[in-house]
């Protein structure tokens, strides 16, 4: 196992910045960070569209949700469109 | 609705090929572009997370014998779940990866909800002490209170049905022993609390 640690709230990371960090590819990819499309949070998605990676695995968050009276919620409840982890969706989808 | 999100991405995405070829398009779409699954999750505890504050909140008022402002009825559910449970539900996602693609979006939560004063209680046992529950009327506000004043709760059912998730291997009451020694750790018990805010909507 390789860890290699840099800042991922950094807004000016680019695909080419988080590839040289990475120094090689990956098929699987889970981004447990990014807040928004923007910066790294990009990069990872720009990332994985060139590696042809076989999966993309994003933790957005519940908060998106705007309730409309159906509890549980279900995946499809309405969603907050300014929300970053929203536009980190819509960029990734 | 999360079928009709992806629907009209890829609809204005393609919006001069006619409707009768949109379906085609749309897996053809799926099939050619980044692979692409999204998670949920609601609130998050575990001995290595660094979410601290819903349940400390509990914990802050008990060990000091103050009361509980939570908003009425109490009743209202909550999904907290050990990041032990949300890295397996993120890991699922290789028992069937054409499903997860598929389905695109999953909630990500315990199947094990909690009312806000089951919290409490399950809080107050385990630092053996009183319980002091007052609900206050949510059109007073928040106050410090860490979750939402009305329902707001996700099921992990798609993950289940889809990716095969077994369920939560960890439970809120198990856990909150090691929480307790947690919170006495990182210095819970003496550390300076402003109670200010509970007193405006307890109206003491």
């Amino acid at each position: 196992m390789n860890i290699i640690k840099a800042d991922l709230a950094d807004e000016s990371m680019t695909a080419a910045d988080m590839q040289s960090l990475l120094k090689q590819p990956f098929d699987y990819v889970w981004d447990n960070s990014s807040k928004g499309a923007v910066g790294a949070g990009k990069a990872v998605i720009d990332s994985a569209k060139e590696w042809n990676s076989k999966l993309l695995t994003y933790v957005s968050s519940a908060g998106i949700y705007q309730p409309n009276d159906v509890f549980p919620m279900p995946e499809t409840t309405p969603i907050k469109e300014s929300a970053g982890q929203v536009q980190y969706e819509k960029y990734g989808k | 609705m999360v079928s009709n999100c992806s629907s009209q991405a890829l609809v204005s995405k393609y919006q001069n090929i006619p409707n009768s070829s949109i379906y085609a398009t749309t897996n053809t779409a799926i099939e050619s572009g980044l692979p692409f699954v999204s998670f949920r999750p609601q609130y998050i505890y575990g001995e290595k997370s660094n979410k601290w504050d819903y349940v400390d909140w509990y914990f802050d008022r008990l060990v000091r014998g103050e009361t509980l402002p939570i908003p009425a009825p109490g009743t209202q559910k909550v999904s907290l779940t050990n990041s032990a449970d949300v890295a397996s539900l993120l890991a699922s996602v290789l028992n069937d990866e054409a499903a997860a693609v598929e389905q695109t979006f999953f909630n990500c939560g315990t199947d094990e909800l909690c009312e806000y004063d089951e919290v409490a209680k399950l809080c107050a046992e385990v630092a053996g002490t009183e319980l002091n529950i007052q609900h206050y009327d949510v059109s007073l506000g928040k106050a410090k209170f860490p979750f939402r004043m009305t329902d707001f709760y996700v099921s992990p059912d798609l993950a289940k049905s889809k990716l095969g998730w077994e369920g939560a291997k960890n439970s809120l009451k198990d856990d909150l022993k090691w929480y307790f020694e947690s919170y006495k750790a990182r210095g819970g018990m003496t550390k300076d609390i402003s109670f200010d805010q509970d007193k405006e909507v307890l109206g003491a």
